[in-house]
């Protein structure tokens, strides 16, 4: 479906606190969501992902760089790059509480130039899409924080843009409902839109992105698969060893002399090892205690664990 | 975009129809002042009284919708998707001013009752004059109030923005006195009101009061717009919140 996607070419924006002193929220960002692409980007507060997402949905303007959203620069074709562009916030507000759902999205997609039937069949056909054809009717103001996000969502999508931009849309919400939103967006990544989270779920990232982008004091701290960061962290991180044994008493083998040993702990017939080479301590544990494994398992770093060394890194 | 604008006319209306204040200060408080006023004279109601207490109504009624109205949209935050769509926030400001005006036009027939029925209405009372007067100082109104739209998009809330403002707009749209009663300097600076003309054409003046009276709602209507599009240029540039 998306032609373009989204480009940066060393986006910044900065500001000018009260002090006049100037500070830059974005620094040189180049940044691509390909078509057919989910890119999560992550980061801890203040990062430049809310900014970003601002520059790229037309609600600020560069200080220097520029973007191209479905293939229209955001600030020279502002009107074009927002067609091509389905936005939805993150929270609960953002909608008419006094107005139904189906009234608010009417009402929006008039803005992007929907019209008559096909406006109301749009509208009919996102709501059934997003699990609230039944409260089509009801008002905004009675609706749980989980539905509005939906809404949300059902929002960015009337006007069928081939990129989509949605800032934390699982913010706030109950597991069941994370869930159902990570299952939405997931379906609407594989109809083949260019589509750009920003979220605090690690799960959530790691369960829909084909890729990460991580930003810190924000600039770009690192980009790649989840899994690639996964394994490229482990050589700073190390691996996390798992060790079922036969016998789940405390008489289980200690593995205090495992080679590259970080941390070891040990809970009734499992022990948890954090390695610098996770195959070679399997290797270890098998030619030392083979006869006593009843499995071993070696896992990189959870994305977690990345955005964590991340954020205390320098 | 005309069509958004139309349909945030009719939300406007849909979403604050019932807002008690708005009736409160579109019919009552009108009335009352024309009691007051009437207990000066005992004459029957004629269209320039009818209508300049119409327009007290618009006064009250509009402020407090414009108030109402946009706080609710930087507290729902509603104009932050309307920033991101092909035509920003302007269509949303100016349907909400469209259907601000519907809601404030109770006032004509709404006060016009009650007068009657106090003091009766003047022999030959000139229905035509009340209704195109009554019509046209309900979009001059618009027009001056819309100004205080900007301010209120632009500006953190604070009740000193509106705090005054209807004696002076009343003073300076000729709403109960000719303009010709005016203080000198008033009487100038009335010339700019577009109220004042449509007061002056009620009164009996020409058509030409009337074309006046339309065309520097124009300029007022076309200042609005203009405030409001360099807000968004101002929020896109400097970050400006749009929200309370």
């Amino acid at each position: 479906m998306a032609e373009q996607g989204i480009v940066t070419r060393s986006l910044s924006r900065e500001f000018k606190d009260k002090a006049g002193r100037v500070r830059a929220a974005v620094s040189g960002v180049d940044l691509t969501v390909e078509p057919g692409e989910l890119v999560s980007v992550l980061g801890p507060n203040g990062a430049g992902k809310t900014t970003t997402v601002r520059l790229l949905t037309g609600l600020l303007t560069p200080t220097s760089g520029s973007a191209d959203v479905g293939g229209h620069d955001v600030v020279r074709e502002r009107r074009a790059a927002s067609r091509a562009c389905g936005f939805s916030l993150g929270g609960d507000l953002g909608l008419y509480p006094r107005l139904t759902a189906l009234q608010n999205l009417t009402f929006f997609g008039l803005m992007y130039g929907l019209r008559g039937s096909h406006l109301r069949q749009r509208s009919v056909t996102v709501l059934e899409q997003m699990g609230l054809a039944d409260r089509a009717g009801d008002t905004v103001g009675t609706f749980s924080r989980g539905m509005k996000q939906r809404l949300h969502l059902a929002r960015a999508l009337l006007h069928e843009p081939s990129v989509l931009i949605l800032d934390e849309p699982s913010a706030g919400l109950d597991p069941q409902s994370a869930a159902a939103m990570r299952r939405l967006v997931g379906g609407l990544a594989e109809e083949g839109r260019s589509i750009l989270l920003t979220t605090h779920d690690m799960r959530e990232a790691e369960e829909l992105s084909d890729r990460v982008v991580l930003m810190k004091d924000g600039a770009v701290h690192s980009e790649a698969t989840p899994g690639r960061l996964r394994v490229a962290a482990a050589a700073r991180l190390g691996h996390s060893v798992q060790i079922i044994w036969t016998a789940a008493d405390e008489s289980v083998p200690a593995c205090d002399a495992c080679p590259g040993l970080l941390e070891s702990r040990q809970d009734r017939g499992t022990t948890r090892l954090r390695v610098r080479d996770g195959a070679e301590a399997a290797g270890w544990v098998l030619a030392r205690f083979g006869d006593q494994v009843a499995s071993v398992s070696v896992t990189p770093p959870s994305l977690e664990e990345v955005f964590l060394d991340m954020v205390d890194s320098r | 975009m005309t069509a958004t604008t139309w349909r945030a006319a009719g939300d406007q209306i849909r979403m604050q129809a019932s807002s008690p204040v708005a009736l409160l200060a579109g019919l009552i408080m009108p009335v009352v002042f024309a009691v007051i006023l009437h207990s000066y004279s005992s004459a029957a109601v004629d269209p320039a009284f009818a209508v300049g207490i119409a327009g007290i109504g618009y006064l009250d009624a509009l402020i407090v919708l414009v108030v109402v109205s946009l706080l609710g949209e930087k507290q729902w935050r509603t104009l932050t998707p309307a920033l991101a769509a092909p035509y920003g926030i302007v269509p949303v400001v100016l349907g909400r001013l469209a259907g601000m005006t519907v809601q404030a036009l109770v006032s004509l027939p709404g006060t016009l009752l009650p007068l009657a029925l106090l003091w009766g209405l003047a022999p030959g009372f000139d229905w035509l004059r009340w209704l195109v007067g009554g019509a046209a100082l309900a979009l001059a109104t618009t027009s001056v109030v819309g100004l205080m739209a900007f301010v209120v998009l632009r500006f953190p809330f604070s009740p000193g923005m509106t705090n005054g403002l209807v004696g002076l707009l009343l003073a300076l749209g000729s709403l109960l006195v000719p303009r010709d009663a005016l203080p000198p300097v008033i009487r100038q600076l009335s010339w700019l009101m577009p109220q004042s003309h449509v007061m002056s054409w009620v009164r009996g003046a020409d058509a030409g009061s009337l074309a006046v009276s339309f065309g520097l709602t124009a300029v007022s209507l076309a200042i609005v717009v203009g405030l409001v599009l360099r807000l968004q240029q101002a929020v896109r540039d400097h970050a400006i919140p749009l929200e309370a």
